[in-house]
């Protein structure tokens, strides 16, 4: 496994078939010597934390992320501003579709980490993906960073998956080509239910 | 699609019309009509030859097509406001159609002339201006319900209010 | 309040009573408005122009309303009642209520064909419709300037935007927010501008000379079927009559002309697709309802056939146009499936059965084609060539074999400098979906379909921002 150089990069986002698709690339230059620069995007997903006590699998807190969180939407050349100490989800502008024989990771700017914005994402991009990046943001910094949509936020790392995957991403996933963040579908885990409380059966009841 | 711009076109015929109606009132009682007067007192004359087929102008064709257009679209608002003050008329003295066409050919000279008598008309007396500045109101106010459609009734003026006239009074007009 | 004795009559106390409360009315009206630009989020400019307009418009409203004429009151309650109903534009036009992927890049075309001192506000709507309504500012200024004691010269230095822009408003149901495919139905609606400002100069000129034609045949219908009689007006009675069907005849004349010529507009600027919208749109509907039973609206099989008689040239088999073995074929068929729902005449059967429809439809059937080209002929240079399927064809399919992928169909190859058009992705929308139903009886499940809706307002968004940014920044890199 190892990383694609920008020659590599390019002629992946070359091929005829089984391309790496990064969409739109405003300009050449995001195309650094191992990793493409992605933009930020102008959907957010913040936390409506006047309106809960917690979030977790208890009974007593609320087991539903879109109750704790909302999307919120700005224009281009609008500000977002992120403040210490505040967790946000966002998004890359560039929709990515990952070829079988490559995966990715998203990493930070270190430009960005030296004010405090830390870029985290879940973990590495699965080949086979398709869709915009939800990135979890936040302000680890003392002071309140403005962001805009479109500026470069993140960087793409490639590596190639030795054997390529022969069936990627493929089945039931959580995830279908969003063109936005995504709200958390932990409710979706098959044992969430039942850990939380809300579906215990008679059975369990007894003891 | 909502057409803003017919609406508004009908605002200003309503306005107008309004307008004129009180022009008429103030002339009645010895006003001199300003030049904004001048203007809504010819344009409601020509308006109205061109709406009321009755009226029987033969230079009426020289009117431009988008006063036609608005002529035909005020017209039946022009007759049920007609048929709906005709007891007005009846109480005028005006007993049969053919005296309250004569009335409105009038009533159309004169606006066209300032409030003048036009050449082979006479001049309205004091309670046919009052009764035309009632027809004028009542269409301005029949266009204003046709452009909003919810024909919630207004407080309107009445007649009898305004104006109270005598047996006499009539009498000595239609003889 | 002041007690009735204060006044010399009832109806001088009324008039005061009257008066304040048009002033608390237009007061009112203000502190919404400002209420909804303070606090809201809009994803273009144009709803905050229309607040300040109605912020300032109340404003000198509730000054100005001392020195109205008594019997202006009720034309300045309707006047008032109806702006204050313009809020809901504004409020249903905030980020989150509009496929905000989609606006930018729709605007953005919808000033190209108006002009760059058009604004737009785009909303959602709960009745499943869509309409233009405009346009705003000349609506103000007209209704204002009739009123001398209105200072329309100080509200015009106090608005925000220049006295020659304008303001339209495009709604959308609320339902179909993400139907990205549907809302090609916004070309018909941008037709209205350039139908209105057709009417507004021709029609009066065409339609006077043939009223009285129209008028002395209406006039024999009456005569043949007379209104019950008047006690006192005979000659009168005849004329409401006349007037009423010839008004109504005018209203369906002018009325089905500008939906027709709205539906070319449509298909001249999105060619086929606008075809495949309106038939989304009106499948739920019957074909042949008479324009007297729903708002003077043509047939929608009447529709069809026009629309189609438009773009002939894109599906028809000429011989130098091929899309045989292409991913188009399948939505080719199907508009020859649409055709065949034309060559029934029931539609027209509804039209002549009825005095008012038969006039009015005679009139638009000889004069159509004249009044198309008048009006095609008001679209900017860049518009005046139909957008044709058959010359796009290739490009097209390179962007519906992104869809099949999954990827949005915003350009053909990564770093390509030429984003796809608006008109381009959209085709390449109803291409995909006719074509996938057509071959794979499993596909159109709602994930199937909410994930094209995204891939397509994708593309718009990213095709749009390419246009807009990447020159600049990519000048800049040089």
């Amino acid at each position: 496994m190892s990383t694609l150089t920008k020659e590599k990069i390019k002629k992946s986002l070359n091929r005829k078939d089984n391309t790496l698709i990064v969409t739109p690339l405003l300009t050449e230059s995001q195309i650094g010597q191992s990793s493409i620069d992605v933009r930020l995007g102008n959907q957010f997903i913040v936390f409506r934390s006047h309106r809960f006590g917690a979030f977790g699998p208890s009974s007593k807190n609320v087991t539903e992320p879109r109750k704790v969180q909302e999307r919120q939407i700005i224009n281009f050349g609008d500000d977002f501003m992120l403040h210490p100490g505040v967790l946000i989800l966002g998004c890359t502008f560039e929709y990515i579709s990952i070829p079988n024989d490559l995966e990715c990771q998203v990493e930070g700017r270190s430009s960005w980490a030296r004010f405090g914005l830390q870029v985290v994402t879940a973990s590495s991009i699965e080949p086979g993906f398709k869709g915009v990046v939800t990135l979890e943001l936040s302000n680890v910094g003392t002071v309140p960073l403005t962001l805009k949509p479109g500026i470069r936020i993140a960087q793409l790392v490639f590596r190639t998956a030795n054997p390529p995957i022969p069936n990627p991403y493929s089945g039931n996933r959580k995830y279908r080509c969003p063109i936005g963040p995504e709200f958390s579908r932990l409710y979706d885990d098959y044992d969430w239910k039942i850990i939380s409380g809300h579906k215990i059966s008679d059975k369990r009841n007894m003891y | 699609m909502e057409d803003l711009g017919m609406t508004a076109k009908l605002f200003e015929t309503s306005s107008n019309l309004q307008l004129a109606s009180i022009w008429l009132k103030r002339i009645v009682e010895g006003e001199q009509v300003d030049s904004e007067g001048k203007e809504v007192l010819t344009w409601t004359g020509k308006f109205l030859y061109e709406v009321d087929w009755s009226s029987k102008i033969p230079q009426k064709t020289s009117v431009g097509g988008g006063l036609a257009l608005q002529a035909t679209s005020v017209r039946p608002t022009f007759y049920s406001s007609l048929i709906r003050i005709a007891p007005k008329f009846k109480e005028a003295g005006m007993k049969t159609e053919e005296e309250i066409l004569n009335f409105l050919r009038c009533l159309y000279q004169n606006l066209l002339t300032l409030g003048a008598p036009g050449k082979g008309h006479k001049k309205l007396k004091y309670f046919e201006s009052k009764l035309g500045a009632l027809l004028l109101h009542e269409i301005s106010e029949s266009i204003l319900i046709q452009i909003n459609n919810n024909g919630f009734p207004r407080t309107s003026i009445s007649l009898k209010d305004e104006w109270e006239p005598s047996r006499n009074e009539f009498n000595t007009v239609i003889s | 309040m002041n007690s009735i004795q204060s006044f010399p009559n009832i109806l001088k106390w009324q008039e005061h009573f009257q008066r304040n409360e048009l002033r608390k009315f237009a007061l009112f009206l203000r502190r919404l408005a400002e209420k909804v630009l303070l606090t809201e989020d809009f994803t273009t400019k144009t709803p905050q122009k229309l607040a300040r307009l109605i912020i300032e418009t109340s404003k000198l409203l509730e000054t100005s309303i001392q020195e109205a004429p008594f019997e202006f009151l009720p034309s300045i309650d309707d006047f008032i009642e109806r702006i204050a109903a313009h809020l809901r534009y504004i409020e249903r036009a905030r980020i989150t209520q509009t496929p905000w992927s989609l606006v930018h890049s729709a605007e953005y075309f919808f000033k190209q064909q108006v002009g760059p001192k058009s604004n737009f506000i785009i909303r959602p709507t709960w009745s499943y419709n869509y309409s233009l309504i405009g346009e705003f500012w000349g609506f103000y200024k007209t209704v204002l300037k009739c009123w001398s004691w209105f200072p329309l010269d100080e509200l015009k230095k106090k608005l925000p935007f220049e006295d020659n822009e304008t303001i339209y408003c495009i709604s959308f149901p609320r339902i179909e927010r993400q139907n990205c495919l549907l809302h090609v139905n916004w070309g018909h609606e941008l037709g209205h501008i350039f139908a209105a400002k057709w009417m507004e100069t021709n029609f009066a000129n065409m339609w006077t000379i043939v009223q009285p034609e129209i008028q002395k045949r209406i006039q024999d219908h009456v005569k043949k079927n007379p209104p019950p009689v008047d006690p006192l007006f005979k000659e009168v009675a005849i004329h409401d009559s006349v007037a009423r069907l010839t008004r109504k005849t005018m209203d369906t004349a002018r009325s089905g002309l500008c939906e027709l010529v709205c539906d070319i507009i449509g298909v001249h600027l999105f060619g086929p697709s606008a075809i495949a919208s309106a038939f989304e749109f009106a499948s739920r509907y019957f074909l042949d309802v008479s324009p007297l039973q729903c708002h003077y609206y043509p047939p929608w099989r009447y529709r069809f056939r026009e629309m189609l008689n438009y773009c002939e040239e894109d599906f028809e088999n000429h011989s130098d146009i091929s899309y045989h073995g292409s991913v188009i074929k399948p939505f080719i068929n199907w508009l020859h499936q649409v055709k065949e729902l034309t060559y029934q005449k029931s539609d027209i059967q509804i039209l002549e059965s009825n005095i008012i429809t038969k006039e009015a439809y005679d009139f638009i059937s000889s004069k159509s084609d004249i009044i198309i080209n008048q009006v095609i002929s008001l679209l900017p240079s860049c518009s005046q060539k139909q957008y044709k399927l058959h010359e796009r064809s290739e490009f097209i399919e390179k962007l519906v074999e992104r869809l099949r992928h999954g990827i949005p169909p915003n350009e053909t190859v990564n770093l390509s400098k030429n984003p796809a058009s608006l008109q381009d992705i959209i085709s390449a929308g109803w291409i995909f979906q006719i074509e996938r139903s057509s071959k794979d009886i499993k596909w159109g499940k709602i994930e199937d379909i909410d994930v094209l809706f995204r891939l397509v307002l994708k593309a718009c968004e990213s095709s749009h921002i390419q246009r807009i940014w990447g020159p600049e920044l990519n000048k800049k890199e040089e």
